[in-house]
């Protein structure tokens, strides 16, 4: 098949599963038109204006009809009815532009002012964890799988198992009582506020650490299997027959063909991240997305809800398109047969 | 991985009932399983915390939700409250006995109800080409779903209640165990074992529930093993992200979230249930790995 028709019918199956899933989403959501109307009005208001605001917006509409309505409104390309009625008395707002959500009855203003600033801190959180993740998950895997059976490879695997084991609010809690109870050398809470006397960086030591030993196991055990396969081959048996050093086997001739399959859970580690994140934050108090997410479940503010969940969606989806064109570049047989 | 399970995918040319058992229990006593030290020791906590929680009642003279007055500015640990108490006075180690009994009990049930939707959906998807488009595009879509995400919102939809917490696990699970079923049926369904049955000229229902899904049953086993810590982790983070148990019944995910705050003072009341939770999955993922490696080689 021609790479380009291959992409085209990769990114096509991404968009119907964003399209489906941002279905779900919303019955689950919205099916209720009381439901819409508390997002609107805010989870204290009566019923009866629920009720009046529900005949107002036509809420009472067949679903699917409502359904595209409101992806209008959040891709842009229709006005939020619920600000060109002048239904909520909140500052004066755009009624059309890219990723509107609507209005957060919990912080009072649009949800992208809410949403935006937390991706920021999640991303940077996310970034250092991730790198952690996958260096620490790739040495292991590449010292199990090269050595594997011996005393190191045991060892070493049975510790990322257990560390797997782990819940991440669980180790926080340990690390913590070891860190900021017992030692004192870092802070138990990661409000990113400098004003505490620890630097941003100090405060990402922790949360960062969480998610790193949540994860690397898993990431490693992907190498390992990888690179015990490679090693086993006849191609590797060849190059140590031929008297090359053992390291130099596993590092120039084994690790290139070792890592392509492992390149695609490494790169999907991204999408577990955005849900990874929201404990972690929550134990820490990290002004992130995760912690947005829970806050607006908690206090039911439905319109953050769904665009937390649909900006996670896209953020999995898209690593997927992106590790299985990876995947499709790094592949030998994949390119050749292309 | 899937020409080293083949041998277990044998078949099983009547797959009756007791076959199955038998060879279940054949795996399990003539294999590697019974000589695994990492067995045995998984083994320890996982069935330790069982029988805490068969005889919880035994094991303190404390009402979980029971709060003692004279405690609460000592909550620390002490001849009376041998794990302290929480910030409520409350007995710790009367409220994780007891809280281990809805871990064990909902989590197992939270599996088992995603595994009779995953093998259902997996079965009619992989034997049916009219049902098998729509099933595996849903799979992909739900397995789309970040799952601590899907648990919100899901939560956020229907209310936090045991119950709940098994419909959410359900929703996320059962997915990936269809994807698995459809899996094996594909590789079993062209074998001269099914096509006898349809020349007997058994319904495709027979076909599907007494000859694919009892040379399921090793894989699927291993399959469930390993599920299990990963579930109870699930479990712990819905109750400590305050969308598990509603409050006052013990739960240690929301234990660890309530002794959160207190970690400066109190430390203990947060540091117990973490580490309650930390060996029974440690246990769990211990067991599930000695059984996946038997099962890998037999």
């Amino acid at each position: 098949m021609n790479p380009t028709v291959r992409l085209a019918t990769r990114v096509g199956s991404a968009l119907a599963t964003m399209l489906v899933a941002s279905f779900l989403v919303f019955v689950l959501l919205e099916y209720s038109s009381t439901n819409v109307s508390a997002k609107i009005l805010g989870p204290y208001s009566s019923e009866s204006s629920r009720q009046m605001l529900s005949e107002k917006l036509g809420l009472n509409d067949p679903l699917l009809v409502r359904y595209l309505r409101w992806i209008g409104v959040v891709v842009g390309l229709r006005e939020d009815p619920v600000v060109t009625s002048g239904l909520i008395g909140s500052p004066v707002v755009d009624a059309r532009y890219f990723g509107n959500f609507g209005y957060s009855q919990l912080y009072k203003k649009p949800v992208v002012e809410v949403v935006l600033p937390a991706l920021e801190n999640t991303a940077l959180l996310a970034t250092v964890a991730f790198f952690g993740i996958a260096l620490l998950g790739m040495l292991i895997g590449i010292v199990c799988g090269a050595y594997e059976g011996s005393a190191i490879d045991r060892s070493l695997s049975l510790v990322a198992s257990v560390a797997a084991s782990v819940p991440e609010y669980a180790s926080a809690v340990i690390l913590m009582f070891v860190f900021v109870v017992t030692y004192q050398v870092l802070p138990g809470a990661s409000n990113l506020d400098t004003t505490s006397g620890w630097s941003v960086s100090s405060q990402l030591i922790l949360p960062a650490a969480v998610l790193i030993i949540y994860d690397f196991g898993y990431v490693a055990r992907t190498v390992r299997t990888s690179m015990t396969n490679v090693m086993r081959s006849p191609y590797i048996k060849a190059a140590i027959l031929k008297g090359l050093s053992f390291r130099r086997v596993v590092f120039v001739h084994a690790l290139k063909n070792a890592m392509v399959t492992p390149f695609t859970v490494i790169l999907l580690q991204i999408g577990w991240l955005v849900s990874g994140v929201v404990v972690t934050e929550v134990v820490f108090g990290y002004p992130g997305f995760g912690r947005v997410l829970l806050e607006a479940s908690l206090s039911g503010d439905i319109a953050l809800v769904e665009a937390c969940t649909l900006i996670s969606l896209v953020v999995v989806i898209l690593t997927q398109v992106a590790s299985d064109v990876g995947y499709m570049v790094l592949n030998p047989e994949m390119r050749a047969r292309a | 991985m899937s020409d080293q399970t083949q041998p277990l995918l044998a078949p099983i040319r009547h797959g009756r009932p007791p076959v199955v058992i038998e060879r279940i229990w054949r795996a399990v006593s003539n294999s590697l399983l019974l000589r695994s030290p990492l067995f045995y020791v998984g083994c320890v906590p996982v069935v330790l915390w069982c029988l805490v929680a068969i005889f919880a009642p035994l094991l303190t003279g404390y009402d979980p939700n029971a709060q003692d007055i004279a405690a609460l500015s000592q909550p620390e640990p002490s001849a009376l409250h041998l794990l302290g108490t929480d910030q409520l006075g409350r007995d710790v180690w009367a409220r994780i006995a007891f809280g281990a009994r809805s871990v064990l009990t909902i989590a197992p049930l939270s599996l088992l109800s995603s595994y009779a939707f995953g093998i259902v959906l997996g079965l009619a998807s992989g034997y049916s080409r009219l049902i098998d488009p729509i099933v595996t595009k849903l799979c992909d879509v739900m397995l789309a779903f970040p799952v601590i995400v899907l648990y919100v919102v899901l939560i956020t939809a229907i209310g936090p209640s045991s119950s709940n917490i098994i419909v959410a696990v359900t929703v996320s699970t059962a997915p990936a165990v269809a994807r698995i079923v459809r899996g094996m049926v594909l590789d079993l369904k062209d074998r001269e074992f099914v096509d006898a049955a349809r020349i007997r000229n058994e319904s495709g229902l027979y076909i599907m529930f007494f000859e694919l899904l009892p040379n399921m049953v090793v894989p699927l086993l291993v399959d469930f093993c390993l599920r299990m810590g990963y579930t109870i982790i699930k479990i712990g983070s819905l109750g400590f992200l305050g969308l598990g148990l509603p409050p006052p019944d013990p739960d240690w995910g929301g234990m660890v979230k309530e002794g959160v705050a207190f970690m400066l003072v109190w430390p203990h009341i947060s540091l117990v249930p973490c580490l309650a939770i930390a060996s029974l999955v440690i246990g769990f993922n211990l067991v599930a790995d000695a059984v996946a490696s038997v099962a890998r080689r037999a």
